[in-house]
């Protein structure tokens, strides 16, 4: 059965970061024979001087292929019960996609997290509108995580937000190539223009520096954008160029 | 580049200070990397990059010494 899964506030300024617990996670639930998780994206959340985060209140969530709910439901919150960082306030949201009706309500909760200052209640409440299918627990200090974990959720349900964990290096500094060769060393189903404009995939692309997917459209996609220097027709985005674009 | 009160450092130049952010890291005696999915600098050593900074709607704080 397929599942979201979505952790938030578990570290410290020492710790390992979110969504290397969320992918150790993952590892564990594979070498348990409980399930498989796919690729990670990262959720931005709001900035705001009333929310308690460690430094940049983002959302982790992955989806995941499991075998059977309650094992790996009991597996991942004793696994964060026991890797959470000290001082940290965890949250955990499993979404059985097979159960869940509607993600309407889901994407507006997320939504609203990226700009609204909410309340443990405001995720337990929403949680609660989809009885079996949502599974939101707390792991420790306030327990205010579970805000994000279910935000993480609804915003990886709507299909559009965030980036995909992990970094794209080009093959060789200054590689050019083909849209298609693109996707290909990078294991990308998509390449667009920032509009979400489809590119002619036999286009050159010069690819210098290492970049990031978005998640866009339920895919892992490199935005690309027109190459000023004369040796391809578009290039890839660098990361700090991508902060200006995506959250 | 700092603007400092009791309660918080916060740095000047938003997110338009890669030059500060980076001279600033590098003078810096407690400048730690932030796991690579939270870099968002190309220049590896920059406040933008660093653990202990705190992102705020216009900038970001300084934390070490405060909570970390």
């Amino acid at each position: 059965m397929r599942v979201l899964i979505c952790i938030d506030d578990t570290d410290n300024l020492e710790s390992i970061g979110t969504g290397e617990v969320l992918e150790n996670l993952c590892a564990a639930l594979y070498e348990n024979g409980l399930g498989r998780g796919g690729f990670v994206t990262r959720h931005q959340l709001y900035l705001h001087e009333d929310i308690p985060y460690t430094s940049h209140n983002s959302a982790m969530c992955c989806e995941a292929e499991i075998e059977g709910l309650e094992k790996a439901l009991h597996f991942c919150r004793a696994y964060m019960d026991a890797s959470c960082a000290e001082g940290s306030d965890p949250g955990l949201c499993v979404v059985d996609l097979e159960k869940l009706e509607s993600h309407e309500k889901l994407i507006l909760f997320g939504v609203s997290a990226k700009n609204t200052v909410l309340k443990k209640k405001d995720a337990i409440n929403t949680a609660e509108l989809h009885q079996g299918a949502v599974y939101l627990s707390e792991h420790g200090g306030t327990g205010d995580g579970v805000i994000g974990a279910l935000a993480g959720c609804g915003l990886r349900l709507s299909g559009s937000d965030g980036k995909v964990k992990g970094k794209l290096h080009p093959p060789e500094t200054g590689a050019v190539m083909t849209v298609d060769e693109l996707c290909l060393h990078c294991l990308l189903r998509d390449a667009t223009d920032v509009n979400h404009q489809p590119v002619d995939p036999t286009d050159s692309v010069l690819f210098s520096v290492p970049t990031k997917a978005v998640f866009w459209q339920n895919k892992p996609t490199v935005y690309l954008t027109k190459d000023e220097s004369g040796r391809a027709k578009w290039r890839v985005f660098g990361i700090q160029e991508l902060k200006g674009l995506v959250d | 580049v700092w603007q400092i009160d009791a309660h918080r450092e916060a740095f000047l130049y938003g997110g338009n200070g890669g030059d500060k952010a980076h001279e600033t890291a590098e003078r810096c005696p407690d400048f730690k990397e932030d796991c690579e999915d939270e870099r968002v600098s190309d220049t590896l050593i920059s406040c933008y990059n660093c653990r202990y900074r705190r992102w705020t709607q216009a900038s970001f704080d300084c934390m070490k010494g405060k909570n970390g």
